[in-house]
This record gives C-alpha cells, sequence and structure tokens, in this order.
C-alpha cells in the first residue's frame, strides 16, 4: 500500500474532473432548475417555487404517462423474473436438453441495440405485411388488431417488447447464482427423498436472495427509464396510450422547450424510483440465507 | 453433456423442452427474417411477409450504405465507440488503480463518490447537461459525446477495475519502486498488463453499450453528418415509412447488430462472466 498521497491524487484527477464536471454537475443543477420556470433563453429563469410541481398534480397527461410507466414496470417487473427463473433453474439443473445453445440464443437480444429491436418489431407487428398479423391470419383469425395503432392492445405490446430485449439478461444472472450453490446440497436433497420442485423451493429460491435483490433493483431502473422502445414503436401514441415518464420527458424539454418543467418531471421520476428502490431493498432485508 | 438428465417425469421433461424451442424461436426467427428480408425488394416485401427473396442481391446493402448514409453513420458509430472506449478506460484505470493501491485520507470517500453516480436516472440529468454542453460550445460535437459518454462509463469502470487491482499483490509495486520504477511506469508497465482481464470486461461491456446508446446522442448531437448508427436507423425509420420504402431499413438494421452480436460469438464466456462481476457488486 502507497501513502504518497500527492501521487494517489494524480492518478485519481482527470476521472474525478470528467465526472464531476459531466455527471455530478448536471445532477446537482437539476435539482435547482425544478424549481424555475424557463424556457431555454440563458438568462430567462424566473424562479417558479413549487409552482413546476403543482402544475404538474394538476396535469392530466403526467399522470397517464406515470400510471403507462407503472403498468410497464410492473408487467415486465413480474414477466421476466419468472420467465428467468425457469429458465436458469432448468438450465442449470439439467431439465432440458441442449442447454448451452438456450444459454448463448436467449441473451442475443440483449446485444442488439434497442432502436434496432423496436424498429424490427415496429414492423413485424405491423397489422398488413408484419409476421405476427400474417402468421395468425394462417391461423384462420381474421378481423385482427391493429396492434400499435390500438390503444388497448399497444401497451401490451410494448411490455412483450421490452421482455424479448432483457430476459436473457435475468437468466444469466440466474444462472450464474444457482451455479455458485454447491451440488452437495442438492446430492443430500435428493437422497432424502426430495424432488426437483422441493429443491427449488428449499435450496435454490433461498439462496438466490441476494441476485433477486439485485435484479428487483435492475428492473425498476429500467422499466422507469423506458423511452427507446416507445419512442420508436408509438413515440408514445395511440393518444398517449403509451407515453412514458421518459418520453414526456423529452417531449416537453426538447420539443416543446419546457426546461424547468421537463426537470421537475424528471425530479419526480428519481424520486419515485430511488424510494421504491430503497423500499423493495428495505422488503427484503431479512439477512441472507446461509446453509 | 457430463451428467444425465434429471430424473423428472417424462411427460414433464417434454413440455419443458417445448417451452424452451418455443422460446428459442421467438428469438431467433425475427432476427433471421429480418436478415432474410433485407435482401428482398419492397415490392416483395410486401407482397408476402414469409417468402425468401427471389434472387439474394445486395442492392439494399448498397442503397443503405451510400443513399441513405449508413456507411457514414457506422464510420461515426466506430470514431465515438473507439475514443470513448480508450478515454474511458485510460482515465479510469489510473484513478481505480489509485483507489486500490494508493491510501490517503477521503480515498474511500471517491470511491463512493463514484460509485454514486450509478444511482442517478439519466433522464435527470438530461436537461442540465444539455445547457452545460451548450455553454462549453461542445454540443453538436463528437468531443462532446465522448465526454460524457466516458463521464457516464467511469462508475462502472471504477467498481470492476478497483476490485480488480485489489487482487493484485502489493509486493509486485513493491519490487518496482525498489528498482527504481516511477509510478506511472509502475502503473503503466507492470499493473495494466496485470489488470487486463478486467480491461477486457469493462471494455466489451463499454462497447456494447456506447454503439447502442440511444437518447444521449439524440439529445447532444443534431447534424446529420455527425449521427451515429442508432440515431441514423431512428431517422431512417422515419423517412422510409412515409416514402413507403424498407428495403434500405431492414439492411441498416442488419448493419447496426452484426458488431455486436460477432463480438458476443467471439467473447461469450468473458461477457458471461462480466455480468455475474457487475452484479454481485453492484
Amino acid at each position: 500500500m502507497q501513502k504518497n498521497w500527492k501521487v494517489g491524487l494524480l492518478f485519481i484527477l482527470p476521472a474525478l474532473s470528467f465526472y464531476l464536471l459531466f455527471l455530478i454537475l448536471p445532477y446537482a443543477l437539476a435539482f435547482g432548475v425544478s424549481f424555475v420556470k424557463w424556457r431555454g433563453v440563458a438568462l430567462n429563469m424566473t424562479f417558479n417555487g413549487l409552482g413546476n410541481f403543482t402544475h404538474m398534480v394538476g396535469d392530466p397527461n403526467f399522470w397517464k404517462a406515470l400510471g403507462n410507466t407503472i403498468f410497464f414496470t410492473f408487467f415486465t417487473g413480474i414477466a421476466v423474473p419468472a420467465m428467468a427463473l425457469f429458465f436458469a433453474v432448468s438450465v442449470t439443473r439439467r431439465l432440458v436438453a441442449g442447454a448451452r445453445f438456450f444459454r448463448i440464443t436467449y441473451f442475443f437480444p440483449n446485444l442488439i441495440s434497442q432502436v434496432a429491436i423496436a424498429v424490427l418489431w415496429w414492423f413485424a407487428l405491423n397489422p398488413e405485411f408484419g409476421i405476427l398479423s400474417n402468421f395468425l391470419r394462417l391461423l384462420g383469425l381474421t378481423s385482427l388488431p391493429s396492434w400499435l395503432g390500438d390503444p388497448a392492445w399497444a401497451p401490451w405490446c410494448i411490455v412483450a417488447v421490452k421482455v424479448w430485449a432483457s430476459m436473457g439478461f435475468y437468466m444469466v444472472l440466474y444462472v450464474s447464482a444457482i451455479e455458485g450453490i454447491p451440488e452437495d446440497y442438492y446430492d443430500a436433497a435428493r437422497i432424502d427423498g426430495a424432488g426437483e420442485w422441493h429443491s427449488f423451493i428449499h435450496i435454490t429460491f433461498p439462496l438466490l436472495s441476494e441476485m433477486m435483490k439485485v435484479s428487483v433493483v435492475f428492473l425498476l431502473l429500467n422499466g422507469f427509464g423506458t423511452f427507446d422502445v416507445v419512442r420508436i414503436m408509438t413515440d408514445g401514441g395511440p393518444d398517449r396510450a403509451t407515453e412514458t415518464l421518459a418520453t414526456y420527458i423529452y417531449e416537453n424539454a426538447f420539443e416543446l422547450g419546457k426546461f424547468g418543467y421537463a426537470t421537475t418531471i424528471a425530479m419526480t421520476l428519481f424520486l419515485i424510483t430511488f424510494s421504491l428502490a430503497l423500499f423493495s431493498l428495505w422488503l427484503q432485508r431479512r439477512e441472507a440465507v446461509e446453509y | 453433456m457430463a451428467r444425465p438428465l434429471s430424473d423428472l417425469h417424462l411427460a414433464r421433461k417434454i413440455w419443458i423442452q417445448a417451452v424452451f424451442l418455443g422460446y428459442s424461436v421467438l428469438v431467433i426467427f425475427p432476427m433471421v427474417w429480418l436478415v432474410y428480408t433485407a435482401f428482398k425488394s419492397t415490392d416483395e416485401i410486401f407482397a408476402s411477409a414469409w417468402s425468401l427473396p427471389a434472387t439474394w442481391k445486395l442492392d439494399n446493402f448498397v442503397e443503405a450504405w451510400t443513399e441513405a448514409r449508413v456507411g457514414e453513420f457506422f464510420w461515426n458509430s466506430i470514431f465515438v465507440t473507439v475514443s470513448t472506449l480508450a478515454l474511458q478506460l485510460f482515465v479510469g484505470s489510473m484513478a481505480s488503480y489509485s483507489l486500490a493501491k494508493y491510501h490517503f485520507r477521503g480515498s474511500s470517500y471517491l470511491y463512493y463518490t463514484f460509485l454514486a453516480g450509478m444511482m442517478f436516472p439519466i433522464f435527470l440529468g438530461l436537461v442540465p447537461l444539455f445547457f452545460l454542453l451548450k455553454t462549453l460550445h461542445l454540443l453538436d460535437s463528437h468531443l462532446g459525446l465522448i465526454l460524457v459518454y466516458s463521464a457516464f462509463g467511469i462508475p462502472f469502470t471504477v467498481f470492476v477495475l478497483t476490485a480488480f487491482f485489489r487482487t493484485i499483490p502489493t509486493t509486485i509495486m513493491e519490487a518496482g519502486i525498489m528498482d527504481g520504477c516511477s509510478h506511472f511506469t509502475l502503473f503503466w508497465r507492470v499493473m495494466l498488463p496485470l489488470a487486463k482481464p478486467g480491461l477486457t470486461t469493462v471494455g466489451i461491456f463499454t462497447f456494447i453499450s456506447i454503439w447502442n446508446e440511444y437518447i444521449l446522442a439524440l439529445v447532444l448531437l443534431s447534424s446529420s453528418h455527425l449521427r451515429t448508427l442508432p440515431l441514423g436507423i431512428a431517422v431512417l425509420q422515419f423517412v422510409q415509412f412515409y416514402e413507403a420504402d424498407f428495403g434500405a431499413l431492414f439492411a441498416g438494421l442488419v448493419i447496426v447488430m452484426l458488431p455486436t452480436l460477432i463480438c458476443y460469438l467471439i467473447l461469450q464466456e468473458q461477457i458471461t462472466k462480466g455480468i455475474t462481476v457487475g452484479a454481485v457488486k453492484g
């Protein structure tokens, strides 16, 4: 261990200055900007106190966007861990043949740009020449919805695409956690006559709790930040049926020039995500299980 | 496979196998469909969603690369990604090395200050960042984007590499100092090569995330000749939709997807390990 603090600091300084300037400073400024009325003209900022917040509370589009964001986060947050857990357990407990192939291919969507995924599915979901509608017509179904053009279907399409895009990542997380569990536990359980289901309930699931915590926080951050897929596939439509907080922030700031108001919504987004993350860690606070 | 399949009931095994095959079709088929559709003419695309191209011509790729300017966007993406990688790994590894091996008052606070950056949603900083870059005359330039990308990558870099440098024995440093190495030579010639596996992990993840990044590029770049690939594809979607010409769009999508998929197929083991490293300690 070196005690020469001058040299030590010198090594840190370049990274620190970048980090403070381009990351910490903008976040710090955001706290101030959310209290001003500001349309982007340099010094034309007027202090608005909590005015932005009261405006937000009375803005039906904000509530619509918040509702949709919660909807997306909730349903991806249920579907992704459930599917990832099923796949991860089956692959590691050798319940399926060709495990290596599935482990590799299921991760593919995580490598592709969200923009490309969104364009791909935007086309695949086209009611006329997309593959989904064509496939269903082959099965003899008629009077199909227009998917992304239908306010009732569009939110579910976004959920499905988000699940498609992210499931593989969580599967890899769980696989690596399960692989860390000593095989002896399962052998002992088998000798005691436990089946796969009992092994899962009494060994795999409790020992996965740390990874579950991590993945819940990831899913919260990811769900509340939903932007790329919505922006490309529906741009928040039809009739704001898929508008999220993130797309609404972008619209207010960079299309309508309401920079102060956009930052107020962003601050709300941050406070919600942060407190939900803390809350979920608190809910799962019981001591990590160690056998 | 080393061991036999588990002793589940045959019916249940078949059921699980079917679910796995079904999901792999759901993952792979859209991508395969995308690739062969990229070889079809727009007329063929409209005529039938499923059919293979009548002739496998590269016309769409040529049109995408030249007329739709995907080639230009591709080189922009390469430039931005490579520059970000170099800058972020250089400053990030120096900081990590110091945090792991130099002990001075406040250094652990600095470590947590760096990690704190991972907690904030990007949307919170977006508006101030836009005006900060405007003030610094870095808006609408690759340089500005590279600086911002590097800053946003520093928390993850510091997190992984500090852990990595800590595992390298301090005796190696002491031997270097006895031999009269300067502090920087010691870092550059001795410690950095030893940290290569950590650098590879961070490098792969940075490459994938910067190559695919959309929102920061969307906000910080406005000139069309500066566009990165995701930005270019998003505009192309819009333009081609109104011109009802989808061939080049599909070719463009294939071009964005290929580099990261190839990278994965080559470095699959490291990527899988890297995800675990990031999550276990995050």
